[in-house]
């Protein structure tokens, strides 16, 4: 029967440590299509894999800003549109308007901080290549993997085999591409 | 079947409508079915006259949802008031009848439904205020429990029924120039009455009528007569009285009197406050009244002592009369007193109370002649009630002729015998020695129970006659609306009972005047109707000299007394069914819809049944071999060996509001002693009683609410701005432009009457809630009257705090209020948005004078159609949930306001009025323009005396307080 | 519920396997199921309770309940300031330490989450439930209503609305990107294909990549460092609610923190107890050791005395200004009808927890319960103390007058305890209650810190 299309090559590791120098390894080896799957977040990794991005911080900012701006301008706004005498209060007065103020600060940067998280990961994704390896469902238990996607530009089946096996893993297997697209 | 349809439109005609054709739509088949029991023993007549009356009934069931229409020959009151508004609301000039005494008032009516009373401005006596009682007839006309058609037997039954029976019984005594005809009616000076009377006794001479009033003057004529050789109506000029000794006489107090002495009153004290002489008042009493609570100078004495201080102070003013001992307080009270009359002369007044024994009484009119008082501050005329042939003696004498048997027809005229008289007569069961037993009157009482016929009348705004005034003036009382229910007017009645039928309570008014007048009858009349009164109609005071008067009494026996008092809410208990009434806060004890049994502080301390007494506490009163029990209340400024009984509750009305509450005194009250009995036990027995009282402290507890200054003091202007401004605040103050509004209140003339509360109840379609959620403190009252007291519980001086809303300029409430539904507006009032309000009750929370009220269930949506109909089209009624409070009565502010706008002038000082300050008999409540420096409110909040309650709270309140002026002993300078 | 099990050394497991299906296994196989549903029987009585009371309020109206004037605020506001404490703890624990990188708080935060958004839901219900016209609760919300209306913003009553709300979602959302990498590993433990799919969707697919986890980690801080402050401003307001009137006893600068804090105590004091219980219950004693105890049982004593201090500053902020009517609202505190409030706090909430300076009482499981609930019970007390003692009797002597609950306000506190329950129990029935993957990581960091 025919190869199926591959979708990555796996390497199985059973320590962090190994993982991690995988990774430096294989982003010397000049991959750039990598990915590291662990159990918990492995200090270091996704840096190795050359993983840089201030994105996260950059929105955060951005959705507390606009939060609150948009919290004191309605507060505003609205007492211009209605303006009433309140227990002889001035329209506007700064101190009492400065807690919605701060608490829509703080309700839009984290919803702004989360969707995006969620978005730049690309989740929620139900369905992924990388679940078929065998046993990869230990990743979310004890077991690290380093995936060497088959669409990177220095990716030859063999070689690339031959490299991950040079890094003394538990068991290098091959995912197929179940035809999702990435 | 004569039923006017369209007065079936309201939800309840229609429902009735409904109940009627699932009887095929046969309405007399229907009714037939419905009342069969009311059929049995009816002449065919009968029947269709009863149809008739069904008919009629049904008829005003829709009185909620319709206009009722006015009488077409009332005079509506033509130069009405400014505020009037869009729906054109009529005013009449009229009157409301307490204990025979005409009260005049200007009934509102809107789309033809009565709904306020005010004072007439125009009437001598009244000068345009009103007392409570007054306020709450509005009430007593819509009152569902009143009795709405002719019983016999307890069954309904038809007028013409009744009047066949009636002509038949007639027939009978025509036949005896009438003998054992009896009329037994209650106190009245109506002239109208006095003409049918006349007639009566002309037609049938042999006929007796009799007269019994719980509480009237009967011994004040006696004094007269001791005094002066014949009885004569006791005039005060209280205005002229600059030093008042009162020994025991509740002049303020409630009662037909209050309003007029107590404007007079208060007209002096103005006058003193602006230097113009004194308004000393001296009063010596045993139970605290409203009149004791203003004394500068309060001496607590026992009813039994007053004969002896009456003595004492005769001698002190140079008569011979042997010196009686006195204790040392009164001594001294009595010297100051004497010394502060011999230097106002002919200005002073003593006066003793009504329930005081004729020759004390006497002995004052003796006083006040020697002292050169006659004709200045008391004067004497002819009597204006109608007195029995028999005086005081009247029932006693009824009673017995009724136990002899001598009576076959008695007729019982607006009074309730079988609950007031006192209780040696046995008047219940004599009265069943009676043949024919005829009652006429409002509601199916206690005498109604035990009588043949109930003819129930028509209430004094709803029929023709005519009465006097405490001043002698007299009223002509037209009708604001056709009667609601299927009654006569009393004079009807009277004529009925005759076998005269079909005379109209206009024509019999009429007549009377007709007789009177003459050829210039219809401009007199005229003129008379719209003024609310007839010109010049009080009797002439009369020339008298008083003669010697002996002054040595026997002293009262010693021991525990007791006092019986009307209650300051239903007087003798003829209001029951007036739930505005009934949960009106008394004025000394803030208790609703309960009597008391008042005791002081040292004798409840004292008084060794195991810890002694609490209120509420259930006690056992014996005097004379009777006893009666109800709850103790303990009262401040009591007299030690004096216990006081309020009278007029306990009311057996089955099925109807004033049912059962409180307990009934008059088993303790013999015609022997009526107002006071000694040698009285008190022991407690089992129980407590849960008592719904809206003011839980009353002691002032060192707090600086209510304030005294001295006399000099209180003169000077103040420099600098008013108190309600005088704390920095944080915030930049909001630019006020003319007008603002603001309100004065003067505590130095506040008596406490509640007449303000009352109108503020009618005025703004206050729900009153029962018993038990005031007891959880959820009164509604916008307006309350606080009372505190001071110093001593067992000589304490007593003070009042009317307490509306304070409209604050910084307000805590607004600042709370989530939704925005309490904001203030520019002319500068604390609005109160109900449509906007989502209860969240955080307005009240942060109120400091918790003024605001929440309705908590659905207070309104229940209301029977009657009730509906009595509210102020004006303001809102209020559902469940949201909050309430004072508004400075803001539709009369509007209203003035536009018809400001279209006659293009700015509103006048004093033009716009709210009901508590029209009410008012003292003008302590001043509302108008505080920026505007010539307004009335604006001088007063420059006196010296204007003070703000909670100043350091900085609320900065549009409502300020004028402080209380002691003129008491460290008084003695001024 | 709790079965009593030998206590195994007090440290981390080893390996990272064993945590992994000691957690996992709860969801997947309940090992309690008898005591569970016993529980859950009970928790669902109360809700029902809950629903009832709460029925019979809108049937009815407020007037059902005690309230009266001048006491227009009963038990209903000072439970929801009670629940609101309680639901800051877990955001406070899990954030700040977080922050603190104090590892030892992976094995509280889970539920210590879960319990701060139940308590949460039970608060943020009171003030809509007191409402006299509950149906329109909506109008404290800003939106363009067809009269032009809007809010007033100057009310602390506008602040709670959007303090609770915005607790609420961020909470919910810290909760949620917190539990979803143990989701994913329930989901690759599950055998059911319902269970796979099921906890599968919520997992959102994730498959522990390293770019993922960095993002996740980076979002995963910055919340936590925005929801300190926001749980310091939340209570803050709260506070407000009664510092903004001009009331003796409310109107006073120490409130913010003194609430804050007494949050803070209330909530930790609950978290123990839930510890204490959870452990015994399922176990977890080698994941709740008794080093967890003892740091919860020094941090209610410092919280505790923080908020006592709160108390001393009251009496002297009394004392010191000499007002009239703030001398009398201390007194009617300290001897007025409610005083057993205010001494039942003192007792509970001071005296009890002095017991903490020993450590044995710190670690031994069941007096931290015992001192847990004291507080719980302490902090109720003192929330109904402020609110009606200062009410009760205010300014004008005339309007002084009692409160007294009614039933229904009874029922609907003890209902609510069933509101809050239920979700809780479905909770540690369903979800991984604590954290695997943040233990397994701070496994590793242990083993680099022996190796040296």
């Amino acid at each position: 029967m025919a190869e199926p299309r591959l979708f990555a090559l796996v390497a199985e590791f059973d320590r962090p440590e190994a993982l991690l120098n995988a990774a430096k390894q294989a982003h010397a080896e000049g991959f750039t299509r990598v990915e590291a799957y662990s159990p918990f977040p492995v200090e270091g990794v996704s840096e190795a894999l050359g993983f840089k991005e201030r994105w996260i911080s950059l929105i955060t900012l951005a959705g507390g800003i606009v939060g609150a701006l948009a919290a004191y301008g309605m507060q505003v706004y609205v007492n211009y549109d209605f303006p009433l005498n309140i227990g002889g209060r001035p329209l506007t007065p700064p101190p009492a308007f400065m807690l919605i103020t701060f608490e829509l600060l703080v309700l839009f940067s984290v919803l702004a901080c989360i969707v995006s998280m969620l978005a730049l990961n690309g989740l929620p994704r139900l369905n992924h290549p990388i679940f078929d390896v065998e046993g990869f469902r230990l990743a979310s238990a004890d077991k690290f993997f380093l995936a060497v996607m088959a669409d990177d530009a220095r990716f030859e089946p063999e070689a690339t085999r031959q490299f991950l096996e040079g890094l003394k893993p538990v068991a290098v297997s091959q995912a197929p591409l179940s035809g999702v697209p990435e | 079947m004569d039923i006017d349809t369209s007065r079936l439109s309201s939800r309840t005609g229609r429902r009735f409508w409904r109940a009627v054709e699932a009887h095929d739509g046969n309405l007399d088949a229907a009714i037939e079915a419905e009342f069969a029991a009311a059929f049995e023993g009816l002449s065919d007549r009968g029947r269709r006259e009863l149809l008739k009356v069904m008919g009629a009934s049904l008829a005003l069931l829709g009185v909620a949802g319709c206009s009722q229409q006015g009488d077409v020959r009332a005079m509506p009151y033509v130069t009405a008031p400014e505020f009037e508004t869009a729906d054109n609301p009529k005013h009449y000039a009229t009157a409301v009848i307490m204990a025979g005494w005409a009260q005049p008032v200007i009934g509102v009516t809107h789309v033809g439904r009565p709904t306020k009373l005010e004072g007439n401005p125009k009437h001598p006596a009244s000068g345009g205020a009103t007392d409570a009682f007054t306020q709450a007839a509005l009430l007593g006309l819509y009152d569902p429990n009143r009795a709405q058609g002719p019983k016999f037997e307890g069954r309904p039954a038809a007028w013409a029924a009744f009047d066949d029976a009636m002509v038949e019984n007639a027939a009978r005594l025509n036949a005896r120039q009438g003998e054992g005809f009896r009329l037994l009616t209650g106190a009245s000076t109506s002239p109208t009455l006095a003409r049918q009377l006349n007639d009566l006794m002309q037609r049938w001479p042999k006929a007796r009528w009799h007269l019994f009033e719980p509480f009237d003057d009967g011994l004040r004529l006696e004094a007269a007569r001791l005094a002066f050789g014949k009885p004569l109506d006791r005039r005060l000029h209280v205005d002229q009285a600059e030093v008042i000794v009162s020994l025991d006489d509740d002049l303020l107090g409630p009662g037909p009197q209050q309003t007029l002495n107590a404007r007079q009153w208060s007209t002096r004290r103005r006058a003193f406050q602006t230097g113009q002489g004194q308004a000393r008042l001296f009063v010596a009493e045993p139970t605290p009244s409203l009149t004791g609570a203003v004394a500068g100078d309060r001496l607590i004495a026992a009813h039994g002592r007053i004969p002896a201080l009456a003595q004492a102070l005769s001698s002190a003013l140079g008569d011979s009369a042997t010196m009686p001992t006195l204790s040392a307080l009164e001594q001294q009270w009595l010297e100051r007193a004497a010394r502060a009359m011999k230097a106002v002369q002919g200005r002073a007044l003593v006066t003793v109370g009504a329930q005081h024994a004729p020759e004390v009484q006497a002995l004052a009119v003796a006083l006040n002649a020697r002292i050169g008082a006659l004709g200045r501050t008391i004067a004497f005329a002819e009597p204006a009630a109608l007195s029995p042939p028999d005086g005081a003696q009247s029932l006693a004498t009824l009673v017995r002729d009724l136990q002899g048997g001598a009576v076959d027809t008695l007729v019982i005229l607006d009074a309730n015998p079988v609950f007031t008289a006192p209780a040696d007569l046995g008047f219940a069961r004599a009265m069943e020695r009676a043949r024919v037993r005829v009652y006429a009157g409002l509601h199916d009482d206690e005498t109604a129970a035990l009588c043949h016929w109930r003819a129930p009348i028509q209430h004094c705004l709803e029929s023709w006659t005519d009465a006097r005034a405490v001043d002698g003036t007299v009223s002509l009382v037209q009708p604001l609306v056709r009667p609601f229910y299927d009654v006569r007017s009393a004079h009807a009645v009277l004529e009925a009972v005759q076998g005269r039928l079909g005379a109209s309570d206009h024509d019999l008014v009429t007549q009377t005047w007709r007789g009177a007048w003459g050829g210039a009858f219809d401009e007199t009349w005229r003129t008379s109707l719209l003024d609310g009164f007839i010109a010049n109609s009080a009797p002439a005071e009369a020339a008298v000299s008083a003669a010697r008067v002996a002054a040595a009494f026997a002293s009262e026996a010693p021991g525990l007394e007791v006092l019986f008092r009307p209650d300051p809410s239903l007087w003798d208990g003829r209001f029951a069914n007036n739930a505005w009434l009934q949960e009106l806060p008394k004025p000394l004890n803030k208790v609703t819809w309960d009597n008391v049994i008042a005791v002081s502080p040292a004798f409840a301390e004292a008084n060794h049944i195991g810890s002694g007494i609490d209120s509420g506490d259930i006690v056992r009163v014996e005097a004379g071999g009777r006893s009666v029990e109800g709850p103790v209340w303990v009262t401040p400024g009591q007299a030690r060996d004096s216990i006081t009984v309020f009278l007029g509750y306990g009311r057996r009305l089955p099925g109807q509001l004033g049912d059962g509450h409180g307990f009934d005194g008059y088993p303790l009250r013999t015609s022997v002693s009526p107002f006071a009995v000694g040698g009285a036990r008190l022991t407690r027995v089992d129980g407590k009683r849960l008592l719904a009282c809206t003011q839980d402290h009353t002691a002032l507890q060192g707090f600086d609410f209510v304030r005294t200054v001295s006399p000099d003091a209180a003169r000077r202007e103040r420099s600098g701005p008013s108190s309600a401004s005088r704390e920095p605040s944080l915030y930049p103050d909001w630019r006020a432009s003319s007008p603002s509004w603001g309100m004065s209140v003067d505590t130095d003339v506040c008596i406490g009457c509640n007449a303000c509360v009352t109108a503020c109840d009618a005025e703004n379609n206050i729900p009153m809630v029962g018993k038990d959620q005031v007891a959880k403190g959820r009164a509604m009252h916008w307006l309350r009257i606080d009372h505190y007291f001071e110093g001593p519980a067992d000589d304490p001086k007593l003070f009042f705090q009317p307490v509306p809303c304070m409209h604050c300029e910084k307000a805590p409430c607004e600042m709370g209020c989530p939704v925005g539904a309490t904001v203030h507006s520019p002319d500068g009032l604390n609005l109160q948005v109900y449509n906007r309000c989502i209860g969240t009750r955080t307005c009240s929370s942060f109120c400091p004078y918790k003024v605001r009220r929440f309705n908590w269930f659905d207070f309104t949506g229940k209301d029977p159609p009657e009730l509906q109909a009595a509210r102020n089209p004006n303001v809102t009624v209020r559902s469940r949930g949201v909050m309430e409070k004072c508004t400075y009565c803001i539709q009369r502010i509007s209203d003035a306001r536009i018809a400001a706008e279209l006659e293009g002038r700015p509103i006048a000082d004093g033009e716009i009025k709210t009901a508590c300050q029209q009410a008012c008999p003292t003008k302590a409540i001043v509302f108008g323009d505080v920026i505007n420096p010539e307004s009335e409110v604006s001088r007063r909040k420059r006196s010296a005396r204007d003070y703000t309650l909670l100043e350091e709270v900085n609320t900065r309140p549009r409502t300020t307080y004028l402080a209380r002026i002691d003129d008491g002993e460290e008084g003695e300078g001024a | 519920m709790a079965r009593a099990r030998t206590p195994k050394p007090r440290i981390l497991p080893k390996a990272w396997r064993p945590v992994t299906d000691e957690i996992t296994r709860i969801p997947l196989q309940h090992p309690q199921t008898r005591n569970w549903w016993i529980c859950f029987a009970i928790a669902v009585l109360l809700l029902l309770t809950y629903l009832i009371s709460a029925g019979v309020l809108f049937w009815k109206g407020v007037g059902v309940w005690g309230n009266n004037i001048p006491v227009n605020w009963g038990i209903a506001i000072s439970n929801y300031i009670w629940w609101l404490g309680l639901g800051h703890a877990g955001t406070l624990i899990s954030a700040m330490l977080l922050l603190l990188g104090q590892k030892w708080r992976n094995s509280l935060n889970r539920f210590a989450e879960a319990m701060t958004l139940f308590a949460v839901v039970c608060a943020g219900l009171y003030p809509i439930l007191h409402l006299g016209r509950p149906w329109y609760f909506y109008w404290m919300a800003p939106y363009p209503s067809t009269m032009g209306v809007w809010p007033q913003f100057r009310s602390p009553l506008t602040w709670d609305f959007f303090a609770v709300l915005t607790y609420l979602i961020v909470s919910v959302l810290f909760w949620y990107i917190g539990i979803v990498p143990d989701l994913a590993s329930v989901r690759d433990r599950a055998k059911s294909p319902g269970a796979q799919i099921l906890y599968g969707l919520f997992a959102l697919g994730w498959r522990g990549a390293s770019r993922h986890w960095a993002r996740w980690q980076k979002a995963y801080r910055l919340t936590a460092a925005i929801a300190v402050p926001l749980v310091v401003s939340v209570h803050s307001e709260v506070s407000l609610l009664l510092a903004a009137g001009p009331l003796s006893g409310w109107n006073s600068t120490v409130f913010p923190p003194y609430f804050v804090l007494g949050a803070a105590f209330s909530g930790f004091a609950v978290v123990a107890m839930i510890a204490v219980v959870l452990r015994h219950a399922f176990a977890l004693q080698n994941l709740v050791t008794e080093r967890h105890l003892d740091l919860l049982g020094l941090f209610i004593l410092a919280t505790g005395l923080m908020t006592s201090y709160g108390y001393v500053t009251e009496v002297f902020n009394a004392l010191y200004s000499g007002q009239p009517f703030d001398l009398n609202t201390l007194s009617s505190r300290l001897t007025g009808r409610y005083a057993w409030s205010y001494w039942g706090a003192v007792v509970l909430n001071f005296a009890s927890i002095q017991l903490l300076w020993f450590k044995r009482f710190r670690i031994n499981p069941w007096s931290l319960f015992a001192i847990g609930l004291a507080v719980a019970v302490g902090m109720w007390l003192e929330r109904y103390m402020l609110l009606t003692t200062t009410l009760y009797r205010d300014y004008l002597v005339s309007s002084w007058r009692h409160y007294h609950a009614s039933f229904w306000e009874w029922s609907l506190y003890i209902g609510s305890l069933g509101l809050f329950f239920t979700p809780f129990l479905l909770f540690i029935r369903y979800l991984p209650m604590i954290s695997s993957f943040e233990i397994k990581e701070s496994i590793v960091e242990t083993q680099e810190a022996a190796h040296g």
